[in-house]
């Protein structure tokens, strides 16, 4: 159902103004909103007051925050080698508000990011120097300085030919005379690396002779020296850098121990920006304010009380005035209560609609498990499940809270169905064991028929709820006669034409209220019109509605298609599994394990989106559609939002 | 067995259909699968944090494959060639090819539509991921059609009667 919302108008000092938000936040059951003014009130207001906005400190914050997720995001990789997560940490929120318990925490930030860009730094340093260190490791055995190019007598050319010359030709060339002398270096895939010392008399004409081979001169930068004292220098600044980087990561393990502080920054600053969001619907003047909201209307007066008497306020409590749309507050029990996701993932109702989810959840239920109609997916289901909200102790009113919740219970219903058609990972029983599990009801899959009768009976059912939520709402209203005209008439119609179909004697009890209701249809559905003439064919045409309900009725044979595509699937994964022969063989054994481990995974992840989807799809085309106002907003109360913070009472 | 009497074998048209409810169908979803991956890849590359909902939205038009496959079983267990007796006449044949049918066409098309809409739902999650529903129902929209099909097509298969 909607909770019933009282509106508030808040009056204060601007001097308190900041203690009066975060004790709003610390309540967390306000709805900040603007005060409602006539166009005129407005003019004559915003003459002297102004609404405020924190929009350029918003900004600000989001630059803050974002730096604040690198440290920690820096500090996690870090520590990952190390521990584990721990729980989330517990704080009152008078100790969390207060800025003092997260005083000297940016210092910290700093020193983590600080720490992240200097190894970000030391590592490509190093990385550079390690790519020196490959070029100098290939010239290891050239032993000359490396910026002597030439003696008294000789010229010195050092440098590379591609592979593919034949360097063994030219080394034989070269040894002919005495007056050259070749060193092969060194050899890889793509070149040879020499030396030539050559005697200057000839020098001219080994060079043209080395041209032919497409020598190259070695470029040695600006290194000077031999290779070897190179190699010597770079190597000892690899370590340098290497203890450099050691020395941070040490540092940055130490600094992992600032993380709890730097989590609970990150979630004070996340919502000191809440705080900030909710000022625009301040309106201020250099001394005092007014502010709306709204609360649920049993806490009102307590709150207004509890205001009161802490600050120097006015608040004022009043009924939402006639026709005004309040923020929408779903509350529901325990079990329809995770349905709510299928609403709000829709639409929320408006205030002055009506909360669907008690009547919808049922039937959601019902036919996500004729869908996945698994009784082994639907233990799996809501074990993992269960498991998971335990696990995680998922916050209630969160979308992931709902939905697990969901799912675990939609795990029911699908062991239900399971078992009623027999179907347990399908037909893996009759195959293992070679003993069926017999369906306590009857086998889809052998008489698909059967099953998509009741689908469209079910389908009919779904539909007549959902008109007669319309009927409700109408009579709510006080318009009897119209629930009694649009829904009662179709309602005989239908059913009518519903035993016209059973055949029998049924038929004759049918045909006759068929008539009845469409005669009354006729003589109803064109009250609107004037003229008497357009009254009647606007109420004989209105029979042509009749194949509207028809298609949607229709649409329930995806109940059908749907439950027996879990069935056949999960057939098909046993046989495959059971091709190899069994437990005949080890291999065939694993085979036959690894085949229905992943595949009744797969089976039953893929036939579990088909369910929600097409159960969704039930409820938002077929069933919102006979009575659906939806395009209200949500109740979203100013309230402490953590991300890794607990924050308990006191 | 020359190449008429091979064309008019019942059990070369059953398979024949059951092959072309795998090829045609899986054709549409693969295309459709890799179409929305390509727009959920670009999506990645700015909010690698929306992996799982871009997930989501991908594996919607795969579903039309795996109807193929299903429907290619169900033929194939009609005609026992999975347990070994096979004896279909001609016009047994003839009727659970035509009974493929539906399910390779309409899932060609409808894969590939469908990713379409899928493809559309990536923006949907990349400006307001809370909306992520949203986008799989305007998907499942789409999916009507392919999941009306296969009931056609096994409502076909199953109802024929095959005396094998």
């Amino acid at each position: 159902m909607i909770v019933e919302m009282s509106k508030l108008t808040i009056a204060g000092l601007m001097q308190e103004r900041s203690a009066i938000i975060r004790h709003l936040m610390k309540l967390g059951i306000v709805h900040l909103d603007k005060v409602k003014l006539t166009e005129q009130e407005q003019n004559n207001v915003l003459e002297c007051a102004k609404f405020d906005s924190a929009e350029a400190r918003i900004v600000e914050i989001e630059d803050e925050l974002r730096k604040i997720s690198e440290a920690i995001s820096f500090l996690t990789e870090t520590a990952s080698s190390g521990k584990t997560k721990s729980a989330k940490r517990n704080i009152t929120f008078d100790r969390f508000i207060n800025q003092e318990t997260h005083s000297g925490v940016w210092e910290k930030v700093f020193q983590a990011n600080g720490l992240k860009k200097e190894i970000e730094q030391k590592k490509g340093e190093l990385a550079a120097l390690k790519n020196d260190m490959l070029f100098l490791k290939v010239w290891e055995s050239y032993k000359l300085p490396v910026e002597l190019t030439k003696t008294a007598a000789t010229q010195i050319m050092t440098g590379t030919i591609p592979a593919n010359a034949s360097i063994d030709e030219l080394l034989l060339n070269m040894r002919e005379t005495d007056l050259v002398n070749i060193i092969l270096l060194n050899s890889d895939s793509d070149q040879h690396y020499v030396t030539i010392t050559v005697h200057n008399s000839v020098s001219a004409k080994i060079a043209e002779e080395l041209r032919k081979y497409n020598f190259s001169p070695a470029n040695f930068g600006d290194i000077k020296g031999t290779i070897l004292e190179n190699i010597q220098s770079v190597d000892e600044k690899i370590n340098e850098i290497k203890a450099e980087i050691d020395d941070l990561s040490k540092q940055s393990v130490q600094a992992c121990a600032n993380l709890p502080d730097i989590y609970g920054l990150y979630d004070y600053i996340y919502n000191m920006q809440q705080r900030r969001r909710v000022l625009s619907n301040f309106l201020t003047t250099e001394k005092a304010f007014v502010v709306g909201g709204w609360v649920p209307a049993r806490l009102a007066e307590k709150i207004k009380v509890e205001i009161e008497n802490k600050f120097t306020v006015f608040i004022k409590v009043s009924e939402p005035e006639e026709g005004e749309e309040t923020p929408v507050l779903l509350k529901n029990n325990r079990l329809i209560y995770p349905f709510e996701m299928i609403t709000e993932m829709y639409s929320l109702p408006l205030s002055s609609g009506i909360d669907p989810n008690a009547v919808m959840a049922p039937f959601y239920w019902l036919f996500f498990g004729l869908m996945l109609g698994d009784a082994v997916y639907g233990i799996l289901l809501t074990v993992i499940c269960g498991l998971m909200v335990w696990k995680f102790k998922t916050e209630k009113g969160t979308m992931m809270d709902k939905m697990l919740r969901m799912l675990a219970l939609c795990g029911i219903s699908t062991f239900i169905w399971g078992a009623l058609f027999g179907s347990w990972c399908g037909d893996l029983p009759k195959m293992l064991l070679g003993k069926e599990i017999p369906p306590l009801w009857f086998d889809p899959g052998s008489d698909p028929m059967r099953l998509m009768i009741w689908s469209f009976l079910f389908g009919a059912v779904h539909l007549f709820a959902g008109m007669a939520v319309n009927a409700y709402m109408l009579i709510r209203e006080g318009k009897w006669l119209d629930a009694i005209f649009d829904i009662g008439f179709w309602y005989v119609t239908l059913v009518g034409v519903g035993l016209l179909f059973l055949g029998g004697s049924a038929a004759a009890i049918g045909k006759n209220m068929a008539i009845a209701g469409a005669i009354g249809l006729i003589l109803t559905q064109g009250r609107k019109e004037k003229n008497i003439i357009k009254k009647i064919s606007s109420g004989i045409l209105s029979l042509y509605n009749i194949t509207g309900f028809l298609s949607d009725v229709l649409s329930y044979s995806r109940l059908l298609a749907l439950g027996l595509a879990t069935g056949v699937i999960s057939q098909v994964i046993n046989q495959l599994g059971m091709m190899p022969g069994g437990f005949v063989s080890i291999v065939a054994a694993l085979i036959l394990i690894i085949t229905l481990l992943a595949g009744h995974a797969f089976n039953m992840g893929i036939n579990t989106l088909g369910a929600y989807v097409h159960s969704s799809r039930l409820q938002y085309v077929e069933f919102f559609g006979k009575f659906y106002e939806s395009g209200g907003d949500a109740f979203e109360p100013l309230k402490v939002k953590t991300r890794y913070l607990q924050i308990k009472e006191g | 067995m020359g190449f008429v009497e091979i064309l008019t074998n019942g059990t070369f048209l059953s398979v024949l259909g059951a092959v072309m409810a795998v090829i045609v169908s899986g054709m549409g979803s693969a295309k459709g699968v890799g179409l929305v991956g390509e727009a959920a890849s670009g999506l990645i590359t700015e909010e690698s944090d929306r992996f799982g909902q871009a997930l989501l939205l991908q594996a919607l038009p795969g579903t039309q494959g795996i109807y193929g496959v299903l429907t290619a079983f169900m033929i194939l267990n009609k005609i026992g060639l999975l347990s070994g007796n096979v004896a279909v006449s001609s016009f047994e044949g003839a009727a659970l090819l035509i009974a493929a049918l539906p399910v390779a066409i309409v899932g060609y098309f409808s894969a590939i539509r469908q990713a379409r809409v899928s493809a559309a739902a990536i923006e949907i999650i990349a400006k307001r991921p809370e909306d992520l529903a949203k986008g799989i129902t305007f998907a499942a929209m789409v999916e009507t059609y392919a999941v009306l099909a296969l009931l056609a097509s096994i409502l076909a298969i199953n109802g024929l009667p095959v005396l094998g």
